[in-house]
């Protein structure tokens, strides 16, 4: 992927998670301040095909903003820039285990009864 | 982007306030990248049933956590806040007044994170 499009989709992912982000978290730690976080709970929550469906394009794009702005940190620096390739690669593939291991803890709820 | 991010740096090294800016957007941006691998791998907890869950909870909620989180909460804030800044200047708007926006950014984070400070104060001192 060019450059340029790496740029440009950090900044239209940084808009996204200001607004999903911070609803998130309003949500969860506002909302309920002080309560005890319960397994009934967060699986009660988790059933809600709205919240499973915001919460799975949070964590897409926070891990994609996250790691693309690890990846920029990294080439900013002259030691990396020869690695660049490498550190795409190895950024991607712990972009898709976190991905999908954040998946599959979301939606599990759905099924336990 | 490479370009992009050192003509950013270049800038901001140009004035006192947005070096700091910079900065501290990069540090606040390392540590919560750190954190949302270790959330996600937290909450996972969950497919190992709601006995490890609650109990791995039950520490996480605990006073030294909750302090921890007001910690994360004042980075979430610098970072969400500086980056909405940051949008506004690739828009081209604001950026005569950079100074300003960043002050307001300081004291916007500081309100909010002041307020969450009083309400989580009774949960830090019960505990």
């Amino acid at each position: 992927m060019k450059a340029g499009w790496l740029w440009f989709l950090q900044r239209v992912t940084a808009a996204l998670i200001v607004i999903i982000l911070y609803s998130h978290i309003f949500r969860v730690h506002y909302v309920e301040l002080g309560q005890p976080i319960l397994f009934a709970g967060v699986a009660l929550r988790l059933k809600d095909l709205l919240i499973l469906l915001t919460d799975s394009s949070l964590l897409l794009l926070a891990l994609f903003h996250g790691l693309n702005g690890v990846r920029a940190v990294l080439l900013d620096y002259e030691f990396f820039t020869k690695h660049e390739k490498r550190i795409s690669w190895s950024l991607l593939i712990i972009g898709i285990i976190f991905f999908f291991g954040g998946v599959k803890g979301l939606w599990a709820f759905l099924i336990i009864k | 982007m490479l370009n992009n991010l050192k003509k950013e740096s270049i800038l901001a090294c140009q004035s006192g306030v947005g070096m700091w800016a910079f900065l501290l957007h990069r540090l606040t941006g390392l540590a919560l990248i750190f954190y949302l691998l270790m959330h996600i791998m937290v909450i996972s907890t969950s497919l190992r049933g709601p006995h490890a869950f609650n109990q791995l909870l039950a520490v996480l909620t605990s006073q030294p956590f909750i302090i921890a989180d007001l910690g994360l909460l004042a980075a979430v804030l610098f970072h969400g806040l500086n980056g909405i800044r940051i949008l506004f200047f690739d828009l081209g708007v604001g950026i005569r007044i950079q100074k300003i926006i960043f002050w307001a950014v300081i004291a916007a984070a500081a309100l909010i994170w002041g307020v969450t400070l009083y309400l989580t104060l009774p949960f830090i001192m019960g505990k």
